[in-house]
């Protein structure tokens, strides 16, 4: 545990910032440009790239006097954050998906939760979604998504945790395609986790083709039901 | 409540998701985020579901997995159906009856029975149901089945 760890105000609080992204060239800049006008400082951008093949090495390079840049073979989300975790040094935690993004207030307001509660450990805030920017696409994606626009978002875009939080519960859990962030949840409420739910919308989620269908089908149901069946295994150890 | 003997229930709708796995069913509703478990009795149930089978079936099945009385049985299945139906997992099917697949017979010896009992978790729901997955309109070879 660093100095930079401590409990006290977050005022002037290193946050870590964990980007992964995989084959996300064309949304990564708008992500990180969302992440560098945050109001807050000093922040630490730890971007993970899973084993891109397209441009994003070149996207990156405009940004690579302010980031770190991990690279991997491609693992998945879990592994990505768990490799952006491992270089972390700041005493808040956040994530950002490559395409998605922040609105500039986000670290600030739920940063300020932790300094009116200081047993806090996990801030959330809720999520919009919004639509890929090519009109044909936007137009058959809302006519296919009947669910409300803003959510509460709990989902790692979301988050804000103190470090120490990751200490007590762990990473991501790799077996996991999907869903890995429901199991890191679920993980982190069996331990009591002190955390709170925000109204207000401080991400977006990009919805676009890629994210929405191609890879839901049966990976994505078949890592739902895994990451249940761990959670029913859990309660059963619990209560036995 | 009784069912009529070749009622038929299936899964609601294309948001469910489940598999059978070690004698246990885990089903997910997308739909609203909430996932159950069946084990032993209730495995059985669903699987049979899954498959098309009439409430004779399933009756049928069960009382022969188990040794149980074919009333018990009945009755078992009606109040699990029932529970399910409640949960919007399974819906009235209006199809006429057909032939059951084929599945292999359960080979273990008969187990101590336990009644089904549908076990429902809250704590992932907002996780699951920020997520459905979509039908793709405009590509039919990617449509999930």
């Amino acid at each position: 545990v660093t100095a930079s760890r401590s409990r006290g105000g977050t005022r002037d609080a290193l946050v870590s910032v964990i980007v992964p992204s995989f084959n996300h060239a064309a949304y990564i800049g708008e992500a990180l440009d969302s992440i560098f006008t945050q109001r807050h400082r000093p922040l630490e951008v730890i971007v993970v790239d899973d084993g891109s093949t397209d441009d994003t090495g070149a996207v990156l390079g405009p940004y690579r006097d302010r980031i770190s840049v991990v690279k991997q073979t491609n693992a998945g989300p879990a592994a990505a954050r768990n490799a952006g975790l491992a270089r972390a040094t700041g005493a808040f935690i956040t994530f950002l998906d490559a395409d998605d993004m922040w609105h500039p207030d986000k670290l600030e307001r739920q940063l300020a939760r932790f300094d009116a509660r200081p047993e806090l450990e996990l801030s959330i805030c809720c999520v919009e979604s919004f639509y890929a920017g090519d009109p044909a696409e936007e137009e058959r994606l809302l006519r296919e998504r009947e669910q409300p626009k803003v959510m509460t978002g709990v989902v790692v875009q979301t988050f804000v945790a103190r470090a120490s939080l990751f200490e007590r519960v762990g990473g991501f859990d790799p077996r996991f395609r999907f869903a890995e962030d429901a199991d890191w949840y679920v993980r982190a409420t069996e331990q009591s986790v002190m955390e709170e739910h925000l109204a207000e919308v401080l991400c977006y989620r990009r919805m676009h083709a890629h994210n929405m269908t191609r890879e839901w089908p049966e990976v994505k149901k078949e890592s739902m039901l895994a990451v249940a069946k761990a959670a029913i295994e859990r309660h059963r150890s619990r209560n036995a | 409540m009784s069912m009529h003997p070749t009622r038929r229930m299936a899964v609601a709708h294309d948001e469910i998701a489940s598999q059978v796995l070690e004698g246990e069913a885990i089903i997910i509703n997308l739909a609203t985020g909430l996932y159950y478990s069946l084990d032993g009795s209730g495995a059985l149930v669903w699987s049979m579901l899954q498959r098309g089978a009439t409430v004779v079936d399933m009756t049928a099945a069960l009382a022969r997995a188990y040794g149980i009385a074919a009333e018990r049985a009945r009755a078992d299945v009606e109040a699990l159906l029932a529970d399910m139906e409640a949960e919007s997992l399974v819906a009235e099917k209006a199809a006429p009856p057909h032939a059951l697949e084929p599945a292999a017979e359960p080979a273990a010896p008969r187990r101590a029975y336990a009644a089904p009992h549908l076990q429902r978790y809250s704590d992932m729901e907002r996780f699951f149901a920020l997520d459905p997955p979509l039908p793709v309109l405009d590509d039919e070879s990617e449509k999930p089945s």
